[in-house]
């Protein structure tokens, strides 16, 4: 199901994905291609991660603060404020990683 | 929770099997067909509702198989056995924390084929425990669809449970899964597939399990030999490409320039015929009729308000085509990908990835951009992104881009406005590259990712939607800024400098001897060094320290001509206002006013942006960092000016010789 790795295989995916975004990959599908793993699988521990509050996620037009949207023209259809028309999916997402604190 | 919620065994209204049936608890992600699996095991007696105590909705019925009865619990959806929701707290409070005697007799975990790895999960924690487990496949068929595989005998035996593929809308697979479930019942609890905990800590009992689950995977799953590259995923090998992508986004964003003067000039053309003609006659008429013809008064009216609104409503074509343009970008998904790009200079200054947002709304206004650094949750990146965001260049200084541009680089007026963003992205790096190694060297950064929309055709309503909401923005800020800075030149032009000879009445003094001179005329020395230091030029500088909205304006008023803003592109370039600059920049340069006026562009791209900025810096990072923030940008942008100024004379006078 995976492509063979530059990482050992001692290695689990969490802990390759983990050292990949350290490494600057900044997309899923390079993530996918950078570790070997299944895009699947990517997704599956990026979603454990954000769980584990090692990576945090949110989209941009999501990220405005309340004060921010207020003198903004497009806050209304940016995506991102309440009641926009624009669904949210179309801003990126961005996770950011973060580490663990010892012990968790 | 755990003295309160009765457990699977004991009795209450929900349950329809005969006591002491042995309990089947369904558990899985969610939509992978658990409940329409249980629904069709169960059948019409299930009963539905929330497990006694807990507002939390489970199903339960009776499922028979061909000698007993089975007492099937549907428990709510969950990816795992750590709760983030209520329904998972109660799945692990069923499945883990309640004594062995109570927990279920056997686990149906229903996992999808299309996203084994996600639905597994759960499957990897309950093999750590003493449960009899059956896996349930679903989604067998889409699997198939995206040319995968699953061998359910390989996976079976990596995962050391019973593995039975399933169609529960089609019933294929049932009858297997009911002998499976029967035969598992029989036999007695396997043991955990592991003693002790899975890791000594969260991450790494996580990765021990997807390690677990990644081995069984690439054993019994078949992928076709070329994974299947979706369109979005060619076109961003090449937009985000390493080298390409950062070209490919310079290119677009110098057609959106080009396209925006280029475009906008005929538009511009029917404006300014509108405002030179008929209004202004209107206007004059009226004032004649009533009797108000008095300098004073057609001054402040026709080329005072007239003209101030006339130079707002005659950006709307120019503005409208940038925001349509950067609209259609957005909403093909091309922005998201921009962020990526954009994300790698991010991260050479020291900021995380978000620091994005902020510094791409500052393109288009830099007060709502500095509110927008809230997003940042450390205080020093916040900070870093306040004192940078005045450096991007607003759309109030486009407009004077463009009128400067096509009057002393008429056919290349699109190449120099793009590079008056390329300056300001780099005045961005540079300026963030000397606070990160001066003032926060410590400043620590995240990694990020960015999970790219696909792309599509642009939505033309939501195109539309999104440019009038933020033209309207622009011209309701704009008017207000405009109309207020107009009337107030008007009065210091109209009034007399202290100790002018023979200025003449009130209201038609020569612009040369009026208090505005007087006061520009105080500064002007100071651009003497950059070519630029004429009080006509400096006084417009002025003027823009309030708003930039209003420079062209309160050149109109100086020179006491047409404001041609209301002219086309190319038009501009050869209006009076055109021929009057020209001849001042030459003056103040002495013979150089190209040179003097890409100083005065990259001036005006550095400074201040508007006392409306620094309201918001104040309010955001306190007076002192403002007050130093503004020291800087005038400091950085007179350096500036006066390198272009004196380099370019350097240049010229080595190539001259």
């Amino acid at each position: 199901m995976s492509a063979p790795s530059s990482q050992p295989a001692s290695v689990g995916p969490m802990r390759r994905i983990a050292a990949a975004m350290e490494a600057g990959i900044t997309a899923r599908t390079a993530l996918a291609e950078h570790t070997g793993l299944d895009p699947e699988m990517v997704d599956a521990v990026l979603d454990r991660m954000v769980q584990l509050g090692m990576v945090s996620a949110e989209t941009l037009g999501g990220a405005c603060a309340d004060g921010g949207c207020g003198g903004c023209s497009a806050r209304a259809v940016c995506g991102g404020a309440p009641g926009a028309d624009a669904p949210a999916r179309r801003g990126p997402v961005l996770l950011t990683l973060r580490r663990l604190p010892p012990g968790r | 929770m755990a003295a309160l919620t009765p457990s699977c065994h004991e009795a209450h209204e929900q349950r329809t099997a005969p006591a002491g049936a042995p309990v089947i608890a369904f558990i899985g992600a969610p939509n992978v067909g658990k409940s329409t699996l249980f629904n069709r095991l169960t059948g019409a007696g299930r009963q539905m509702g929330n497990w006694p105590g807990t507002s939390v909705e489970t199903g339960r019925g009776t499922w028979s198989l061909s000698d007993r009865e089975l007492d099937a619990i549907d428990f709510p959806g969950a990816y795992s056995l750590d709760p983030t929701s209520p329904d998972e707290a109660f799945t692990r409070e069923l499945i883990l924390e309640v004594p062995s005697a109570q927990r279920p007799d056997a686990l149906v975990v229903v996992a999808g084929a299309s996203s084994l790895a996600r639905s597994l999960y759960l499957l990897a924690q309950v093999r750590e425990l003493p449960y009899r487990v059956v896996v349930a496949l679903t989604m067998n068929d889409l699997a198939a669809q995206r040319g995968q595989a699953v061998d359910t005998e390989i996976l079976s035996e990596h995962l050391d449970c019973p593995v039975v593929a399933v169609d529960p809308r089609r019933g294929t697979g049932i009858a297997e899964l009911t002998r499976t479930v029967a035969e598992t019942l029989a036999s007695p609890v396997p043991a955990a597939r592991r003693d002790g905990p899975a890791g000594p800590d969260d991450f790494s009992a996580a990765d021990e399990r997807f390690a677990w689950l990644q081995q069984a995977l690439d054993q019994a799953v078949t992928t076709p030999g070329r994974r299947h590259v979706s369109r979005s995923e060619r076109i961003d090998s090449l937009l985000l490409h390493p080298l390409l992508g950062p070209v490919i986004f310079l290119a677009v964003m110098w057609a959106v320039f080009q396209l925006t003067t280029t475009v906008a000039a005929p538009l511009q053309d029917g404006l300014d015929a509108l405002f030179q003609g008929p209004l202004a006659a209107a206007a004059l008429a009226g004032l004649t009729a009533v009797g108000l013809d008095h300098p004073l008064i057609t001054g402040l009216v026709i080329n005072g308000l007239i003209g101030g609104v006339g130079t707002v409503l005659t950006f709307i074509p120019l503005m409208a085509i940038m925001f349509a343009l950067l609209a259609l970008l957005e909403d093909s998904g091309y922005m998201a990908r921009a962020a990526v790009v954009t994300d790698r200079v991010m991260r050479l200054i020291g900021l995380p990835g978000k620091a994005f947002l902020p510094l791409i709304v500052g393109f288009g206004c830099n007060v709502p951009a500095i509110s927008a650094t809230r997003v940042l949750g450390d205080a020093r990146q916040r900070l870093m992104t306040v004192l940078l965001i005045p450096f991007t260049s607003c759309s109030a200084r486009l407009t004077v881009y463009v009128m400067l541009a096509q009057t002393f680089f008429p056919g290349s007026a699109g190449t120099v406005v793009f590079a008056m963003y390329v300056i300001s992205i780099l005045l961005i790096v540079l300026a963030g590259l000397a606070l990160k190694h001066t003032l926060w060297r410590t400043m620590g950064q995240g990694a990020l990712v960015m999970d790219l929309p696909t792309y599509q055709l642009p939505t033309p309503r939501l195109v539309a939607q999104v440019t009038w909401m933020r033209l309207k923005g622009f011209l309701h800020t704009a008017g207000g800024i405009i109309v207020v800075v107009v009337a107030v030149i008007w009065l210091l032009q109209a009034l007399p400098a202290p100790g002018a000879t023979d200025p003449g009445p009130i209201g038609a003094i020569a612009p040369e001897d009026s208090l505005y001179a007087a006061l520009s005329g105080l500064l002007a020395p100071l651009f003497t060094p950059a070519g630029f230091g004429a009080w006509p030029l400096v006084g417009a500088l002025v003027t823009g320290f309030l708003a930039k909205e209003a420079v062209i304006a309160s050149w109109a008023q100086t020179y006491q001509v047409a404001d041609p803003s209301a002219q086309s592109a190319t038009a501009q370039g050869t209006s009076d206002l055109a021929t009057q600059l020209q001849l001042s920049f030459a003056e103040a340069s002495g013979g150089h006013p190209v040179l003097a006026v890409a100083a005065f562009m990259v001036f005006l791209l550095a400074y201040t942006p508007c006392v409306a900025t620094l309201g918001a810096q104040l309010r955001e990072v306190g007076w002192r960092w403002t007050l130093a923030g503004l020291i800087g940008q005038l400091l950085l942008a007179w350096l500036l000016a006066v390198a272009v100024f004196q380099g370019g004379l350097l240049v010229t006078g080595l190539i001259g010789a």
